[in-house]
């Protein structure tokens, strides 16, 4: 077990390793600078401008150079805001990770049993509703799921905010838009695995033996039919966590997705890496937790 | 003789059948048990033999309420189980009464790879329904499945291992210490040797008899050829397309067989002496068992039954005692 810890750790780093690199590259190939805009700017202005970020220096130097700050935690300056990369992180993250909690507590919430609701009773009107909901979450898009529960919770029912940030209902209506689509992927995805499990013979012994229906679905049909719900969980939570652009926009959330598009649009180097970095890594943790798990789930499975 | 244990009246279990089209008429439905009525008597073994897919593995379970029948009863020492079921939110769930009744009647799946739970120890797996009943725990409740283990011939120092470290035979051991966890009065062994290698079979066949002679069970037996079934049951039934064709004391149905498939059945078992093997004359059925969806006019087996009158395709046969000496029935108008 510990075997394997020790080599999945060996295998995120050089995976992040990988990322860093490529996308280091990638960024500075692209054509265009932090500094092109439409006014020129004066040679002696760029070349100091150029001098601080350490633009002038021959590209694997840079790299070297970027490689040993970040090994210090220096994620290196902005080019646009007035902060370094990590004030940026330091402050937009947290809200975003809060959005995320209410998000993933909400997808795993409705989405879990909503599926294991409809698993239950297959091919019963309930089910078929069920789905049918779960297939219009996904279908809904956030800018328009988003916008709605503005109308109906802020605009006319008064029950929370329609945007900002600030208190614990500022952060209900944007982790509902954001979770929503998982909920409803996790609710398609928990039937499907709860059903593949409740056919199996194992479970018809289950009712044999007498024991009750709740109890069997609980310690009989869950460890194994979340298995593809789990495998999702991994990317899911990591999107969720590290924030959404257009959510963020419509609710106005001092988060870090709006610094996602921004960064790529201003050329913004240092903070292009930073956020590709800071959601890699929520990328490969996840990942990580979910293969434990799975050996939680299942004990056929051997690390090694 | 002894009394019933088990009164089958009618039973009847029909899956439907998704409609093929929108237009269809009406859904079909695969009549897998089709009014079937039987006694089981208290302390016996009643063989249920007959063809993969005639509906024997569907009427076990159907006995057992552990899928819900169409029609017809299944009285349990007094109790009609078909209806201990409620109807709610969309679905059938079987009632506490039938629930707790399980800690009576229980039942030895076919395949032993796939009965148990690979995610379990064995020992959750043969505690499980002791926990359940509230029947012991703690270190009483270690100790009786240690003790489970040695009735069905298995290391008890294995209770910690998963079902996928053992073979075969050993999972079906396991599977039977598992049904006779609760001490129950009747046990249903649905095909309890078909998955296993031959040189298994004979083992876990003694071990059910010994079983049953220790604890005073009531078995039935459910295998699909008869030269299992021969050597443990006292009575047996023959099934055709979901309903018995012929019932009696096992030497009766062995050796002085009246309706034509079960003389197909009989003959179908080898004899160990190669000349009496030679010159037997053996009864070969043609064809295969018809669907049960849409089952033959008449009597059921006149597709493929070798004394077949005109008036078989349409008259339908009743069961007709033959001898109350032997319990024999038969459903055929022809013997």
């Amino acid at each position: 077990m510990s075997l394997f810890i020790a080599k999945r750790a060996l295998s995120c780093l050089i995976t992040i390793f990988i990322i860093i690199t490529a996308s280091f590259f990638t960024v500075r190939l692209a054509p265009g600078s932090p500094f092109s805009s439409e006014r020129d700017i004066p040679p002696e202005v760029l070349n100091n401008l150029k001098a601080k970020y350490g633009l002038d220096q021959p590209i694997e130097k840079q790299f070297v150079h970027y490689l040993e700050n970040l090994l210090q935690g220096d994620l290196g300056l902005s080019t646009k805001y007035p902060r370094s990369v990590n004030e940026i992180i330091a402050i937009s993250l947290p809200k975003t990770l809060q959005l995320g909690t209410i998000a993933v507590l909400w997808a795993l919430l409705i989405g879990i049993s909503a599926g294991v609701f409809a698993a239950i009773r297959q091919n019963t009107a309930w089910d078929y509703s069920f789905m049918a909901i779960a297939m219009i979450g996904i279908s809904v898009p956030s800018f328009v799921l988003g916008p709605i529960l503005i109308l109906v919770f802020s605009l006319y029912l008064y029950w929370f905010p329609p945007g900002g940030w600030g208190s614990f209902e500022h952060m209900i209506l944007p982790g509902i838009t954001l979770g929503t689509v998982y909920a409803a992927y996790i609710a398609r995805l928990t039937r499907a695995g709860m059903l593949e499990i409740i056919r199996t013979d194992f479970v018809r012994t289950a009712k044999a033996k007498g024991l009750k229906e709740s109890y069997i679905i609980w310690k009989h049909v869950m460890k194994g039919g979340l298995i593809p719900t789990i495998t999702y969980l991994g990317p899911a939570i990591a999107s969720m966590m590290t924030g959404s652009v257009v959510v963020e926009k419509i609710f106005n959330t001092p988060g870090i997705g709006p610094y996602f598009v921004d960064a790529a649009f201003n050329r913004d180097y240092f903070l292009i890496m930073g956020i590709v970095i800071v959601y890699s890594t929520f990328l490969l943790g996840m990942n990580f937790l979910v293969d434990l798990l799975y050996g939680y789930l299942d004990p056929r499975i051997r690390y090694d | 003789m002894s009394s019933t244990l088990l009164q089958i009246k009618e039973l009847k279990v029909h899956f439907p059948m998704p409609k093929t089209s929108l237009f269809a008429p009406s859904s079909s439905a695969v009549k897998a048990v089709d009014g079937v009525t039987l006694d089981v008597k208290k302390g016996e073994t009643l063989g249920l033999v007959g063809e993969s897919g005639c509906g024997k593995s569907t009427l076990g379970r159907a006995i057992l309420q552990l899928i819900r029948s169409t029609s017809g009863e299944v009285v349990f020492d007094g109790v009609d189980l078909t209806r201990q079921w409620s109807h709610r939110f969309g679905i059938w769930r079987p009632k506490d009464r039938l629930r707790r009744l399980r800690q009576r009647m229980q039942i030895i799946f076919q395949d032993p790879y796939s009965a148990l739970n690979p995610r379990m120890t064995i020992e959750s797996i043969v505690s499980e329904p002791l926990k359940t009943f509230n029947i012991l725990s703690g270190q009483a409740l270690r100790q009786r499945v240690q003790e489970l283990m040695e009735k069905v011939g298995l290391d008890p120092s294995y209770i910690r291992r998963y079902p996928h470290e053992f073979s075969g035979g050993q999972r079906q051991r396991i599977g039977i210490a598992r049904a006779i966890a609760l001490n129950p009065d009747f046990i249903i062994a649905d095909e309890p040797i078909s998955a296993l290698d031959v040189s298994i079979q004979a083992q876990i066949l003694n071990l059910l008899k010994k079983l049953q002679k220790e604890m005073g069970m009531t078995l039935v037996f459910i295998a699909h050829d008869l030269a299992a079934v021969r050597h443990i049951s006292d009575r047996v039934a023959v099934m055709y397309l979901g309903k018995i064709v012929e019932l009696g004391d096992t030497q009766k149905i062995i050796y002085d067989p009246l309706h034509p498939y079960t003389k197909a059945l009989i003959s179908s078992i080898p004899v160990p002496d190669p000349l009496l093997e030679k010159s037997r004359k053996r009864t070969i059925l043609e064809g295969e068992i018809p669907s049960p969806i849409d089952p033959p006019s008449g009597c059921a087996f006149h597709t493929r039954c070798p004394i077949m009158t005109e008036a078989c395709k349409s008259n339908v046969p009743k069961l007709r005692t033959i001898s109350d000496q032997y319990d024999h029935v038969v459903s055929c108008d022809l013997v």
